[in-house]
């Protein structure tokens, strides 16, 4: 009943077919390798993204925002500085030079009171500015981050996509499917194929002597 | 046949959940340190924004007492029992009014550490939600977004008003008594010029 034919034919169209789908599969595996790679550089941008917005917070200050404050604060105290100065007492005819004096103390003092309001009123706006700022850049990076987001995805899909453009040689499947079937065929019909074939692949000089 | 062909793909996918992971420790701890170091900033603010209202309410104690003194001595009623309660009076508005800044300040300061609660927070869900899943970076972006017009602190939310509201009732009932007082005499001198 030994025919070595029949389970020739039969190991080469299980090897063909192990081999055309291994090979698939490697060229699949390798199309998804190619796709978390280029994953995992979109993350990389995506970490520098965030690191350098956690850079810049770390360097946030209120400065800025405080110069700026106080700046606006003395412009317009120096523009109403003449209704300031006549609120806190002008000039009168004929006063005393004590009267005069005292207007004068009361004007620099109304001065530097109104600089050191302006001066702490500046240290409390200023750190909500400040932070008005930075959730103003923490939006943008919040947005940059949803775009590497939908990079990655594309990527994702896309190395999806091309794994699942590799598919077995048909033409390998195919031979390895008929190879298969004349070798089962044979055996189930109870033919010895080494008999019928013997000559033939002995020419060949596969096997030895039928 | 094939069970070792995902190899190149899963040590691909291996080497990049390490380094995900590994830069998430080093994002989260940068983060953390960030937001770590305002505490002088934080300081600073409340501060200023103690010294301003208590500035207020120092100022404001200076009127209404140099007021009650006037307002005292014009009706007669210096080193009287009038005299007392009105200073209590004063005295006890006084410390309300420190007590009601300080209340401020600390709120400020409140609403300043919230803000940077949240600001971290919002950060840190962007350093570790990072590429995960696409939907999720986005319901992290909307939510940074929709917060950006409430991140700013909330600073000095309005002044601390009139302290000595209780006090500045009786200057001006004090005021009008006076005035009543001088509108009386005066009636008289016009009424009968040689009764005096």
């Amino acid at each position: 009943m030994c025919d070595p034919v029949s389970l020739g034919m039969m190991f080469t169209a299980l090897t063909a077919k192990a081999v055309n789908t291994r090979q698939t599969a490697r060229r699949q595996d390798r199309e998804l390798a190619a796709g978390i790679r280029k994953q995992g550089e979109i993350g990389k941008e995506s970490a520098e993204a965030v690191n350098a917005e956690i850079q810049s917070l770390a360097e946030s200050n209120p400065e800025a925002e405080k110069a700026e404050a106080i700046a606006g604060f003395m412009d317009t105290l120096r523009a109403n500085q003449d209704l300031t100065t006549e609120a806190a007492g002008g000039d009168v005819f004929g006063a005393s030079d004590r009267f005069a004096e005292d207007v004068s103390g009361a004007q620099a003092g109304v001065s530097a009171r109104a600089g050191g309001r302006a001066a702490l009123l500046s240290k409390i706006d200023a750190p909500g500015r400040q932070r008005t700022r930075e959730a103003v850049g923490r939006g943008q990076l919040a947005s940059d981050v949803r775009g590497f987001a939908d990079r990655s995805e594309m990527e994702d899909f896309m190395a999806r996509l091309k794994a699942s453009e590799h598919r077995n040689n048909p033409i390998i499947d195919i031979g390895a499917d008929l190879l298969s079937g004349v070798a089962t065929g044979g055996i189930a019909s109870g033919k010895n194929l080494t008999t019928m074939f013997g000559d033939k692949i002995a020419n060949l000089g596969f096997l030895g002597a039928p | 046949m094939c069970g070792g062909g995902n190899t190149k793909a899963s040590d691909a996918a291996q080497a990049r959940e390490d380094e995900r992971q590994a830069e998430i420790g080093r994002s989260t701890s940068a983060i953390d340190a960030a937001f770590g170091n305002r505490g002088a900033q934080q300081e600073e603010f409340v501060n200023s924004l103690r010294e301003f209202l208590t500035g207020d309410v120092r100022r404001q104690q200076k009127v209404a007492g140099r007021r009650s003194k006037f307002g005292l001595a014009r009706s007669g009623l210096t080193g009287g029992s009038q005299s007392v309660d009105q200073g209590r009076t004063l005295a006890e508005e006084f410390t309300e009014g420190l007590l009601k800044s300080e209340r401020m300040a600390q709120g400020g300061l409140a609403d300043l550490k919230a803000s940077d609660e949240q600001a971290r927070l919002q950060l840190l869900g962007l350093a570790q939600t990072g590429l995960k899943a696409g939907t999720a970076a986005s319901r992290a972006s909307e939510a940074i977004q929709s917060n950006l017009a409430g991140a700013t602190a909330s600073g000095l939310q309005g002044d601390i008003g009139d302290v000595f509201g209780k006090t500045a009732n009786l200057f001006r009932a004090q005021e009008e008594a006076a005035a009543r007082r001088r509108g009386v005499s005066e009636a008289e001198v016009f009424a009968d010029p040689f009764s005096r």
